[in-house]
């Protein structure tokens, strides 16, 4: 179902506490899937509404084509496909291509298990369930990691290579989460979490 | 009767023209462009930078010096490790803690109240507080050695340097130091491509300080007078300002540099000393302050009449007289850097930008190097390592490289020199320059104090290598020493308003040796006895102490 995107606006607009709309990049991904996935999540993100779209806040696109939610009977499916989707991904990656962020793929758990031992297994403020998936959660501790500088007034994506440049030996995967299609169009993943406050 | 002068022997006196490089990988960080410049970055960048990078190298010179201490004091990797009683040492960066520093919160508060006081010169005092800060979080320090530190003549702490302190917690979470460490002097310069070949004469251990290199073997017969390379440093021309004799000094300061003034010899010799003297200049450098802000007449604040004249008390044209003194100075052949300083229109904040050189008259113009403040260049052709005894005092030299003769010069227009004069008690500006070099950063209080760039991800200021030369423009005095290894001096040179005291300093490219030419001219009203209306007087090498 589409996301009630215009009414959560408008309601917060007339509130006065609307938040700086997000501008799409104009860049065409390699499927057509993966602008919409990003399109909903992001809009619903950006109205921050804790409300019934959490639903669409998890998984993007498991099957190539489909625009369905998922459901449970997808999540089996998604297992499936899952093993073929990467491989996909990695091969689009190689062809120049932007890859999808899976956050529930095995390759971030290492990241995310050492990112909930640094918080001290304690939840980040204003993180709910459906705002704060893994995937945000490692980019929260990497932003928050003073060992790789000031994260305040940059893309985490150039903090990255800041950090890199000065030898300072960032994670890799961090990048690759980074320079993914949803990486790099959706700003709760692009910008830092203190973006919007700073 | 006149008598017509003798035929000069020998050949006219040409200028030595030694190769010139202005070292583009050391200048271009500080150079901004344009089209990427952003003020929303934050300071907090350029003290990680700091930090990220002379940590290592402070670490290292702390094991080094604090391996053999009783106790075998662990470093701790982060600040907030500290355990109460337990000998260790730290690395961070200091901040100092001054009530008497401008505080832009205070000065709003007191707008309401009271008329803010005129702004100090110099804002340290007995209340200061020294903090160590890293990424985790920042420790008091105190203790004897501490304020010995900050108090002792030649020393002293100010906000952004980084640091080591050997010391324990004490039961109120201070930090009470037994040691410290700085980053030490790095070293010299060395060109790509140069070979570093062994130092003539004895090294005379850290050679920091006050030690004369006494002991120095020449290898060859001393560089007579027609041998030597000098550059030429000024700082402060101050063209545009109000008074007259200025600009007659600067007028003097030319014709000897083109060989058009000067007259027989005082000393025996060739005739013409002086003007084989100015002959022998291969380089001008202008350390800064070459403009000033013009000073409007009285007539200027009248409102104008239709009927009388729009003429201004005095015609202030700077950087067209500017051009002129340029321009007359180009056409002996004598190339010219120039470093803006702090009236210049170059900008306000660190690094100043090169001002265009269309003001002077455009690319069409040559000879003329506009370059950033602080900026590096390179002249060339120095003969093989060669310093004379009693020539070596106490100078700072940025280091040269040895064998190949070639100079690498570094200067700044003054403000990072006076902007440490305000946290330091002392006024021997000599030595915060040599500390500057200890500490490898030219400007530990950009940001602080300091106005500085914001840059994203680096800090320019830092001194990974020593030049040869290393001058400062615009303080009271004229100041020279050496300081590094015996044969590895940097000569540090620090210059004086000309306008004010009409000193030009002449570096020997050769033997580093520094001496001063000094233009004076005489007050206009009343000169009773009627001696000539201006003058030279030449020093000696300047002995500092």
């Amino acid at each position: 179902m589409p996301p009630r995107k215009s009414a959560g606006r408008t309601k917060k607009a007339a509130a006065g506490l609307s938040q700086p709309t997000l501008s799409f990049s104009s860049r065409k991904p390699s499927t057509s899937d993966t602008l919409a996935k990003p399109l909903s999540k992001a809009q619903s993100r950006s109205t921050a509404s804790l409300g019934p779209s959490a639903s669409e806040v998890s998984i993007p696109s498991t099957a190539p084509d489909s625009d369905v939610e998922p459901t449970p009977d997808a999540e089996e499916r998604a297992l499936r496909e899952k093993g073929r989707k990467d491989a996909e991904d990695k091969e689009k990656a190689r062809r120049g291509g932007r890859r999808t962020l899976d956050p529930k793929s095995k390759e971030w758990e290492g990241l995310t298990r050492e990112a909930k031992k640094a918080m001290g297994g304690m939840q980040p403020i204003h993180a709910g369930p459906d705002t704060h998936n893994n995937v945000h959660h490692i980019l929260r501790v990497f932003d928050m990691t003073s060992k790789y500088g000031p994260c305040v007034g940059i893309t985490r994506l150039e903090r990255w290579e800041r950090a890199n440049k000065w030898g300072l030996n960032p994670p890799e995967e961090i990048r690759e989460i980074l320079t993914t299609a949803q990486g790099e169009d959706d700003a709760s993943y692009r910008e830092n979490v203190l973006s919007t406050w700073l | 009767m006149a008598s017509p002068l003798p035929a000069e022997p020998g050949p006219a006196p040409r200028r030595p023209n030694p190769s010139y490089s202005s070292l583009p990988e050391l200048s271009k960080p500080f150079v901004i462009d344009p089209a990427n410049r952003s003020y929303r970055h934050q300071y907090s960048n350029v003290y990680f930078v700091r930090l990220v990078e002379l940590r290592p190298i402070v670490e290292k010179r702390a094991e080094e010096r604090w391996k053999a201490v009783r106790g075998k004091p662990p470093l701790l990797p982060r600040i907030l490790n500290l355990q109460r009683s337990q000998l260790c040492y730290i690395v961070g960066t200091v901040y100092l803690d001054m009530p008497l520093k401008p505080n832009v919160l205070e000065d709003m508060a007191r707008d309401h109240w009271i008329v803010p006081p005129a702004p100090r010169p110099e804002f340290f005092s007995a209340q200061d507080a020294v903090h160590l800060e890293d990424e985790s979080g920042r420790v008091r320090l105190v203790g004897d050695v501490i304020k010995r530190e900050r108090d002792r003549e030649g020393g002293g702490l100010v906000t952004g340097l980084i640091m080591a302190v050997l010391g324990m917690e004490t039961s109120s979470g201070d930090f009470e130091v037994v040691d410290l460490c700085f980053a030490g002097l790095p070293e010299l310069y060395k060109a790509p491509g140069d070979v570093n070949g062994t130092g003539h004469g004895k090294v005379k251990g850290k050679g920091k300080g006050k030690g004369k290199a006494e002991g120095m073997d020449v290898d060859e017969a001393p560089l007579s007078g027609q041998d030597k390379t000098w550059v030429a440093l000024v700082s402060g021309l101050s063209v545009g300002a109000q008074e007259a004799p200025a600009d007659l000094k600067t007028q003097l300061l030319v014709e000897w540099l083109t060989g058009e003034s000067g007259g027989p010899s005082r000393t025996r010799g060739s005739r013409l000393q002086d003007q084989l003297e100015g002959a022998r200049v291969a380089r001008l450098i202008l350390a800064g302050n070459s403009l000033t802000m013009p000073v409007r007449g009285t007539d200027d604040k009248q409102p104008k009449r239709f009927n009388t004249s729009n003429k201004t008390l005095y015609p202030s044209h700077p950087t067209k007289t500017l051009s002129l003194v340029l321009s007359d100075i180009l056409s002996s052949a004598l190339p010219i850097n120039l470093i803006p300083g702090p009236s210049d229109p170059a900008g306000a904040t660190l690094p100043q930008q090169p001002l265009p050189s269309v003001m002077f008259g455009g690319p069409k113009v040559k000879g003329l190097e506009c370059m950033t403040n602080p900026a590096w260049l390179e002249v060339g052709e120095r003969r093989s390592e060669h310093v004379s005894e009693h020539h070596l005092s106490q100078a700072l030299v940025h280091g040269k490289g040895e064998t190949l003769n070639r100079d690498s010069f570094f200067g700044t227009g003054g403000q990072t020199i006076d902007d440490v004069y305000k946290y330091l008690p002392s006024n021997a500006r000599l030595s915060m320059a040599r500390r500057t070099l200890e500490w490898r950063h030219i400007a530990p209080t950009a940001p602080d104090t300091l106005w500085m760039y914001p840059f994203p991800d680096a800090d320019p200021f830092i001194l990974r290598q020593r030049p040869d030369v290393y001058f400062i423009g615009n303080q009271p005095e004229f100041e020279t020493a050496l300081v590094g290894d015996a044969d590895a001096p940097t000569r540090i040179i620090l210059l004086p308003s000309f306008a004010k005291t009409g000193q030009v300093a002449l570096l020997c490219l050769e033997t580093l040796e520094c001496k001063t030419v000094e233009f004076e001219v005489p007050t206009w009203v009343g000169e009773a006895n009627g001696h000539g209306v201006g003058g030279m007087k030449e020093e000696g090498d300047v002995k500092m102490e």
